[in-house]
């Protein structure tokens, strides 16, 4: 048993190859095809008929039945190379279409997404102004002017929160409908700074006061975003990262404002 | 700001491709509402002759380069009164969204007790994100929370360290 295993294993191992399935098939074909009709075909049915004649006398000659087997054989290869080919073709214009969709979603994801972030930051300032201005008629007497600036201010804030919350839905929208285009780090980093701005509210304080927590947070956040997606590129479609040099001071101005003890 | 190059070197002469940062508070900080509160940061290292690759602002530690950190806090936990036992929770915040997984736990029995705790996270982080550190705690009737301590003759001891480096 044994000694049969290892002469059959060979074999078997031959028969995986392809280009031995692939010779196989070809000497079949060639045979079959060629063999045939040079035994059966010894020569004419009547003296007077030649190897090219065909008629009722003559028979078709092995010779011109193979000539015609080819003939047939090369159109019929012909005919499914113009198949293969059309199908080709078309699968190329539509591979084709799709990346150029693809690209032009990217592109407008890309543009889009910049410019809802500018608007965010703008909205932002906006905002914070509302706040310095609501802040302004905090304290002053109680008269029918304040009152007023107070009203109309607060409802301008309220408007810019509005505004701002409606902006990052857009932003979460652009996000969903392209996040099969958008490198998921991207997608990443910008749903990151929406969690943010998107938990940030403006909040009264005890002494009546508004306050925009964390703008210079959400500011920097948001900037740092914008000089992300201004780096998007049409001819590559892809984000260069950006790193800053390390600063000697912090680019922001801690101001800390803990009333607590010092314990001993 | 200039984008990505390996052979840009500081003005000091070292070259700094990771970030890192260590920021502390040298104000005790008490939990007032049983809402989670964020740890505020006041002072940050000056390593390398005062280079800062990590941005802080009150509690806020911003991310100023992409990549995998470690995050290491050592809060100093403590209470002013009550002799109840009572936790006290710490964990991280990334860009306002709950860390899983980073939550610790410590019960401080009386005001005499001292307790550090030992918060480690790995996280990828990109440039602009956030990391906070949020506490809370089981009362606020008992002073509960992160305690500067001044010693005698000893620097002071800041109510929290943290430490985060670039890992990648």
């Amino acid at each position: 048993m044994a000694v049969q295993k290892q002469m059959l294993m060979p074999i078997w191992e031959w028969c995986k190859k392809p280009n031995i399935i692939a010779a196989v098939i070809v000497a079949g074909f060639v045979s079959g095809t060629f063999v045939p009709h040079l035994v059966s075909g010894s020569g004419p049915d009547a003296p007077t008929c030649g190897r090219f004649d065909y008629s009722r006398q003559c028979d078709l000659s092995p010779t011109l039945a193979l000539i015609l087997d080819l003939v047939v054989g090369g159109l019929l290869a012909l005919f499914l190379f113009y198949l293969s080919k059309r199908n080709q073709i078309r699968l190329d214009q539509i591979i084709a279409s799709q990346e150029a969709l693809r690209h032009r979603r990217m592109d407008y994801a890309a543009q889009h997404l910049k410019q809802l972030f500018q608007l965010t930051l703008f909205t932002m300032s906006v905002t914070k102004r509302s706040i310095s201005h609501y802040n302004l008629t905090v304290g002053l007497a109680d008269d029918e002017k304040p009152m007023w600036m107070k009203a109309v201010t607060l409802s301008e804030l309220r408007r810019d929160e509005a505004k701002l919350g409606r902006v990052l839905q857009s932003v979460r929208n652009i996000l969903t409908a392209a996040n099969d285009v958008l490198d998921p780090d991207i997608v990443t980093r910008v749903e990151g700074v929406c969690n943010y701005l998107g938990e940030i509210s403006v909040e009264q304080q005890a002494d009546g006061t508004m306050e925009f927590s964390k703008y210079e947070v959400c500011r920097i956040k948001v900037q740092y975003l914008i000089e992300m997606l201004q780096t998007y590129s049409r001819e590559t479609r892809s984000f260069k990262d950006i790193v800053e040099e390390p600063s000697r001071t912090s680019t922001i101005d801690s101001e800390p404002e803990l009333a607590e003890e010092v314990k001993h | 700001m200039a984008l990505r190059d390996d052979n840009e070197r500081i003005p000091s002469g070292r070259d700094y491709k990771k970030a890192f940062g260590q920021f502390s508070s040298n104000k005790t900080q008490r939990i007032t509402t049983l809402k989670p509160m964020e740890v505020q940061l006041d002072s940050q290292a000056d390593a390398g002759g005062g280079v800062h690759t990590i941005d802080f602002n009150k509690g806020d530690i911003i991310i100023r380069q992409s990549g995998m950190y470690l995050i290491i806090a050592g809060p100093q936990l403590g209470k002013v009164r009550g002799a109840t036992p009572r936790w006290i929770d710490l964990w991280l915040r990334v860009n306002n969204i709950d860390v899983p997984n980073s939550n610790i736990r410590a019960v401080i029995i009386d005001p005499q007790e001292k307790t550090v705790g030992m918060m480690n996270s790995v996280l990828p982080l990109n440039r602009g994100d956030t990391l906070n550190i949020v506490m809370a705690a089981e009362t606020i009737e008992e002073g509960m929370g992160l305690e500067a301590i001044a010693p005698d003759g000893e620097p002071t001891i800041p109510s929290i360290i943290v430490t985060v480096v670039q890992l990648d």
